[in-house]
C-alpha cells in the first residue's frame, strides 16, 4: 500500500507533465486540425473557372537510377493535362545510369510532354541543381521534387487547385506519406522482417503525424517550419526573392525561413498525396536524422537574429519552440532515463515502483500515439486508413521507434559541436560496429567482463547491495 | 576507505577503457551516453559515501526555513531536514526535505551535461556550472517556499496538488529555461558562427 502511494506521489507528476504538455499539444493540434478540415468538407470552396495554368516540375537527381523511372512514370500518368507541365531533371553529377534512364525515357515520352534533361559533370549539391532547374522553368508554378517519389494520380491537380483558389499562398507543401502499397517490391520485402517493418511502421506513423497533422496544423498559424524537400510548390515570382542556399544541410528549410521573413504565406496541400519510400536500415536512418538535425541547427543559427527581428513573433515560434522541444528537453531528459535506475540503487524507491512507473510511462506514449492515430485516421485517404487500420496493433512499438530517432537526434545535435565538415551521408553506428568486429570482438572478450565483475565489485563494496 | 578505494577505482578503470576505445574509434554520441551515465553512477555513489544527501538536505530545509521566517512564515527546522511550519491556523505541519527535493540530483544531471557537452571551453564550463548549480540550488528554494506559503495559508489539504504539480511544474519550467539558456542558446550561437565562417 505504501508502495503505492508512494508511486501515485512522485510519479504522477510525470504523468501530469505529459498530460500537460504533450498530450495538451496533441490534442489542441487534433481539434484544430479536425474543425477546419469538417468545416471546409461542408463549405467546399467552388472551384473557379480557369485554364489550367502552365507548371514547371524541378527534379534534381544525384544517382537516383533505381527511383527516377519510377517517378516519372507516376508523373505521366497524372490526370493534369500533358501539354499543360514540363519536366526539368537536373542530373547532379550522378555517377551511375541516371542519364541514361533519363534520356531513354524522354525518348519515349517527348512527343506527349516537354522534358528537359540539364547536366552537371561533377556533382554540385542538390541546392545548385534546384537553381539550374528553376533558372530554366517556365511556368506558373514550380514544383521540386526529389527524385525517388512517387506522387498520388490528382497531385499535381490539387495543388494547382490550391494554388488558383488561394491567391494569397506563396509557397506550399505536399501531403508526405511513407509508401506502402507503392512499391511491391520493397514493402513485399519489409512485410516479413521484423526490424526493417518495425521501421517502416515508425515511419509511416511518424510521417502521417507529421504531416497530416503537424503541417497541417502549422499551416492554420502560418508557422510551417520546413517545406518538404520531397515536394514543394511555389509561385515562379518568389523564386526572384529567394534562393536555394548551398551552405546549410537543410535547404528546403533554410527556403521556408527565407519566405517567412519576407512575410510570405506558406500552406500545405493535403490532398497533394506524395510517396516516399521508408528507411529499412538503422545506419540509413542514422544518416537522415544527423543531416536532419545538422541542417536544423544551421539554418537556426543562419537566421537566428534576422528572423526574430524581421517577423518576432512567428520568428520566436521558428526558432525557440521547435528548438526547445528537439534540443533542450531533448538533452535534459537525457539523464533522467538512467536517473530512474539509479533510484533502486539510492535505495529511493523500490525495484517494483520503478518498473510500474517506467511501464507507465510507456503506456502513456502509447496511448498519446493513439490520440495521434485517431486525428490522422478521421482526415486521411482511404489507402491510408487501410494501412493504419492493418498496423495498428503496431502502435506499441511507436513510442520505441521514437526513442531510437531521439538517439539519433540528439547524436546530430553532438556531431555539430565535433565535426568541421557537414557531410550529406554518414556512416550509421551499426555499419561501423560491423567493420570493426575484429577488434570488437578483442575488445568485448576482455572489456566485458572486466566491466561486469568490476561493477559487481562496485555494487558489493561500495554500496553493498549484493 | 580500501574496501570503497580499490573496487572504485577498477569502475572508473574499465569505464575508461571503454569510453576510451569508442572515442578512438568516433563513437562520439555512445561515448557522450556512456561518460555521462558512468560519472552519474559515480557521482550518484560518492556522492552518498561523502555524505552529500545529507549535507544537502540540512542547507536546503535550513535556508528555505530562514527564508520563510523573513516572509512571516514560522517555522524551525527538527533533526536536520524536517521542516516545522505554522499555518495561519496555529497548525503545525512537517515537511520532509527529503533526496529528491534536495534538487541533489538535478545538479549532478546538470553538472554531467554541462561538463561532458564539447561546445565549450574548460574554462566556460566550471562558469557555467557554477552558475547553473547556484541558479537550481535557488529556485529549488523558491519551489520549497511556494509549498510552504500555501500550506502555511490554506492548511496541509493543499500539500499534495502543491507539492506533486504546482511546485514541481515550477521547478521543471525554470530548469528547462536554465538548459534552454546555456545548451541550446550557446548551441545557436555556435552554428552561426560556423556557418558564417562557412
Amino acid at each position: 500500500m505504501n508502495e503505492i502511494v508512494l508511486f501515485i506521489v512522485i510519479w504522477l507528476p510525470w504523468v501530469v507533465l505529459i498530460v500537460l504538455i504533450d498530450y495538451f499539444k496533441t490534442s489542441i493540434k487534433v481539434l484544430a486540425v479536425l474543425i477546419h478540415f469538417y468545416k471546409n468538407k461542408v463549405r467546399k470552396p467552388k472551384n473557379k473557372r480557369f485554364l489550367l495554368p502552365f507548371i514547371s516540375i524541378v527534379i534534381p537527381a544525384h544517382n537516383e537510377e533505381k527511383g527516377i523511372q519510377r517517378c516519372l512514370n507516376t508523373l505521366i500518368k497524372q490526370k493534369y493535362p500533358q501539354e499543360s507541365y514540363e519536366i526539368i531533371i537536373v542530373d547532379d553529377g550522378s555517377r551511375d545510369k541516371t542519364a541514361t534512364r533519363v534520356t531513354r525515357w524522354k525518348a519515349l515520352h517527348n512527343k506527349k510532354m516537354t522534358v528537359h534533361l540539364e547536366t552537371y559533370v561533377v556533382n554540385q549539391g542538390k541546392a545548385h541543381a534546384l537553381t539550374l532547374g528553376i533558372e530554366k522553368a517556365k511556368g506558373k508554378y514550380i514544383i521540386c521534387l526529389d527524385a525517388d517519389v512517387v506522387l498520388a494520380k490528382d497531385a499535381l491537380l490539387n495543388s494547382v487547385l490550391y494554388f488558383e483558389n488561394n491567391p494569397e499562398i506563396d509557397a506550399a507543401t505536399g501531403n508526405i506519406e511513407i509508401a506502402w502499397n507503392h512499391d511491391h517490391e520493397l514493402i513485399a520485402s519489409i512485410k516479413t522482417k521484423a526490424i526493417p517493418r518495425f521501421l517502416a511502421i515508425g515511419q509511416f506513423f511518424e510521417y502521417t503525424n507529421a504531416y497530416a497533422l503537424g503541417r497541417y496544423f502549422q499551416s492554420l498559424n502560418n508557422s510551417i517550419f520546413t517545406l518538404s524537400g520531397a515536394f514543394s510548390m511555389m509561385r515562379k515570382e518568389v523564386f526572384e526573392q529567394v534562393t536555394y542556399p548551398n551552405d546549410t544541410l537543410a535547404e528546403d528549410m533554410d527556403i521556408t525561413w527565407q519566405l517567412h521573413m519576407l512575410g510570405k504565406k506558406i500552406g500545405y496541400i493535403h490532398n497533394a498525396l506524395v510517396y516516399v519510400d521508408p528507411i529499412i536500415s538503422l545506419d540509413e536512418l542514422y544518416s537522415q536524422r544527423v543531416r536532419w538535425r545538422q541542417g536544423q541547427l544551421q539554418v537556426s543559427g543562419k537566421y537566428c537574429k534576422e528572423i526574430v527581428k524581421k517577423c518576432p513573433i512567428r520568428g520566436r515560434r521558428l526558432l525557440s519552440f521547435r528548438l526547445f522541444t528537439d534540443h533542450t528537453a531533448g538533452f535534459a531528459r537525457l539523464l533522467w532515463i538512467p536517473m530512474i535506475l539509479l533510484f533502486i540503487q539510492v535505495d529511493l524507491y523500490s525495484f517494483v515502483t520503478v518498473v510500474y512507473a517506467v511501464l507507465l510511462m510507456y503506456v502513456s506514449y502509447i496511448l498519446l500515439e493513439g490520440l495521434r492515430v485517431i486525428g490522422m485516421y478521421a482526415i486521411s485517404q482511404s489507402s491510408t486508413k487501410v494501412v493504419i487500420r492493418e498496423y495498428f496493433w503496431m502502435l506499441i512499438t511507436v513510442p520505441f521507434y521514437r526513442f531510437i530517432a531521439y538517439f539519433f537526434r540528439l547524436s546530430g545535435y553532438l556531431r555539430v559541436y565535433i565535426d568541421g565538415k557537414s557531410a550529406w551521408e554518414r556512416t550509421g553506428p551499426i555499419i561501423r560496429f560491423v567493420e570493426r568486429g575484429h577488434i570488437l570482438k578483442k575488445a568485448m572478450a576482455f572489456g566485458i567482463p572486466l566491466v561486469i565483475i568490476s561493477t559487481f565489485a562496485f555494487e558489493h563494496f561500495v554500496i553493498g547491495k549484493y | 576507505m580500501s574496501q570503497t578505494l580499490i573496487p572504485t577505482l577498477v569502475f572508473i578503470y574499465c569505464s575508461l577503457v571503454v569510453v576510451l576505445y569508442l572515442r578512438i574509434q568516433r563513437f562520439f554520441f555512445t561515448v557522450f551516453l556512456l561518460v555521462s551515465i558512468f560519472s552519474l553512477i559515480i557521482g550518484v555513489v560518492l556522492l552518498r559515501t561523502f555524505g552529500m544527501y545529507e549535507l544537502m538536505q540540512t542547507i536546503e530545509s535550513t535556508h528555505t526555513a530562514f527564508w520563510a521566517s523573513i516572509l512571516g512564515i514560522p517555522s524551525s527546522i527538527w533533526q536536520n531536514h524536517l521542516l516545522i511550519i505554522e499555518t495561519v491556523t496555529k497548525e503545525k505541519i512537517i515537511l520532509d526535505i527529503g533526496l529528491e527535493c534536495s534538487s541533489i540530483f538535478e545538479m549532478t544531471i546538470f553538472s554531467i551535461i554541462v561538463g561532458f557537452c564539447p561546445l565549450w571551453k574548460i574554462e566556460i564550463k566550471v562558469a557555467y556550472i557554477a552558475l547553473g548549480l547556484l541558479y537550481i540550488y535557488i529556485i529549488n528554494i523558491l519551489r520549497i517556499l511556494i509549498i510552504v506559503g500555501a500550506v502555511a495559508h490554506f492548511g496541509g489539504e493543499v500539500l499534495f496538488i502543491m507539492h506533486t504539480v504546482v511546485a514541481r511544474l515550477f521547478f521543471f519550467c525554470m530548469v528547462m529555461a536554465l538548459y534552454y539558456a546555456m545548451l541550446t542558446r550557446d548551441t545557436i550561437l555556435f552554428t552561426r558562427k560556423k556557418v558564417r565562417a562557412h
